[in-house]
């Protein structure tokens, strides 16, 4: 027992010897550099993201009915590099396919393309699936509006199928998150997103 | 006696990967007084070493500071919460009023608007939150929600009721409709109908104001830092 208790305590007494030997300062100052560089690199990563360029997976639908963005953009979707300076700097223009954030649902993003800014008049076919060639009474909905100050209009490039401004109306500015200018994956798609008008 | 090393430097011993870094002697300690050794570089040591350094690294290092301190900032204004300053009379009771202008703008009220709601989107009645303005994207107003998408709501100085549709909400000011032209709006709530902009209250364009925080990327909810009346502005 003695034996025991002796050795329990001379291994005590070494481990606080033990202790009091680690170089706690080091160890400390080592922890709280190494924390402070991913600190850094993750602002870096998030100041990037935000305000330069970043990568976004774009499902082209809200919901999930159909392909609004074909044949841009993928049925499944497609992974496109998102640049963030031109909508800050007002420089989009029509034809450019855009990220934003649903008026329907702001926790959902989907990508459209611009037809319309500020001022412009856009006409539009509500549901083109109507407007079939052998009608002989032609009963086509077209209508014709000006875009309101401050909002852009946005369509899918899939008319047939796809829910944009014709149902939910101009876009304010602001929901615009950034303008999709290249797609980066899959490997055989990659390359610039034109300028369809 | 042996200059003892950090940590990491027992394992990779180089050279800290400064470009203007020069070598410089050890630090040399007066004969007659000793520095007390802490175990490894004293925060004296440090400094005088920082005083050392030339001009050139002097700015160097301060460029690299501030480059990280305006990242740390950008960053936790974005996503966490920040301080603003709050301007216009169409929150009067809660917000005291003042200028937009120059000297007016220093006195204004400052409060901590915070982002953790633009994760699900949770808001509550009464709320007063900060949103981008749907005909210029560029100013930001601050107002009180009415009401959340599903409810009616009666629009004021009319007899219609509207109905609030999923993604929007209303936002009301509290000082009532007497803002001035140039204000912020009292009533942030563009109807159908072209009224024009007159009174500052009716804007004329298409269809109830989006949900606010939809664009918004930050700023909601706020607590007043300045005015004592703190979190109890959140209640009408």
């Amino acid at each position: 027992m003695s034996t025991a208790g002796s050795r329990i305590a001379s291994f005590l007494r070494g481990a606080a010897a033990r202790f009091g030997k680690v170089p706690w300062r080091e160890i400390r100052e080592d922890a709280f550099e190494r924390a402070a560089l991913v600190l850094k690199a993750a602002c870096f990563v998030h100041v990037v993201n935000a305000y330069v360029v970043g990568i976004a997976f774009v499902r082209p639908s809200s919901t999930v009915r159909g392909p609004s963005m074909l044949p841009t953009i993928n049925l499944t979707g497609d992974v496109v590099a998102v640049e963030r300076v031109s909508p800050r700097w007002g420089s989009l223009a029509v034809g450019d396919v855009v990220i934003l954030l649903s008026p329907e649902n702001p926790r959902k993003t989907v990508a459209k393309r611009v037809l319309g800014l500020e001022g412009d008049a856009v006409t539009f076919v509500i549901d083109p699936a109507r407007g079939s060639a052998f009608q002989t009474v032609v009963v086509v909905l077209v209508y014709l509006l000006q875009v309101p100050e401050g909002h852009v209009w946005v369509q899918g490039d899939n008319i047939y199928s796809s829910r944009d401004s014709r149902q939910f109306g101009p876009v304010p500015y602001g929901l615009i998150q950034g303008r999709a200018f290249c797609k980066v994956w899959p490997p055989e798609a990659v390359g610039l997103i034109g300028q369809k008008l | 006696e042996p200059k003892s090393l950090r940590l990491s430097e027992t394992r990779f011993p180089k050279q800290r990967r400064n470009p203007f870094f020069v070598k410089r002697p050890p630090f040399p300690s007066p004969p007659h007084r000793r520095l007390p050794s802490l175990g490894s570089r004293s925060s004296s040591e440090i400094k005088c070493r920082k005083l050392i350094m030339g001009k050139w690294s002097a700015m160097w290092l301060f460029t690299r500071k501030s480059v990280t301190g305006a990242l740390f900032g950008l960053t936790i204004s974005d996503r966490y919460g920040s301080i603003v300053p709050v301007t216009g009379s169409s929150m009067h009771p809660t917000f005291s009023a003042c200028d937009a202008r120059f000297p007016g703008y220093l006195k204004a009220d400052v409060v901590l608007v915070e982002k953790f709601c633009l994760e699900k989107y949770k808001f509550s009645h009464g709320d007063v939150i900060t949103f981008k303005s749907p005909t210029d994207h560029k100013q930001t107003f601050v107002k009180r929600l009415i009401a959340l998408p599903g409810d009616w709501v009666q629009v004021p100085e009319s007899s219609e009721i509207l109905k609030i549709p999923e993604g929007h909400c209303w936002v009301e000011g509290s000082s009532g409709f007497d803002s001035r032209e140039g204000d912020t709006c009292d009533l942030a709530t563009p109807t159908n109908k072209p009224s024009g902009k007159k009174e500052g209250y009716r804007e004329n364009f298409t269809a109830l104001i989006y949900f606010v925080t939809d664009y918004l990327l930050f700023q909601a909810r706020f607590i007043q830092l300045l005015n004592l009346h703190l979190p109890f502005a959140s209640r009408p």
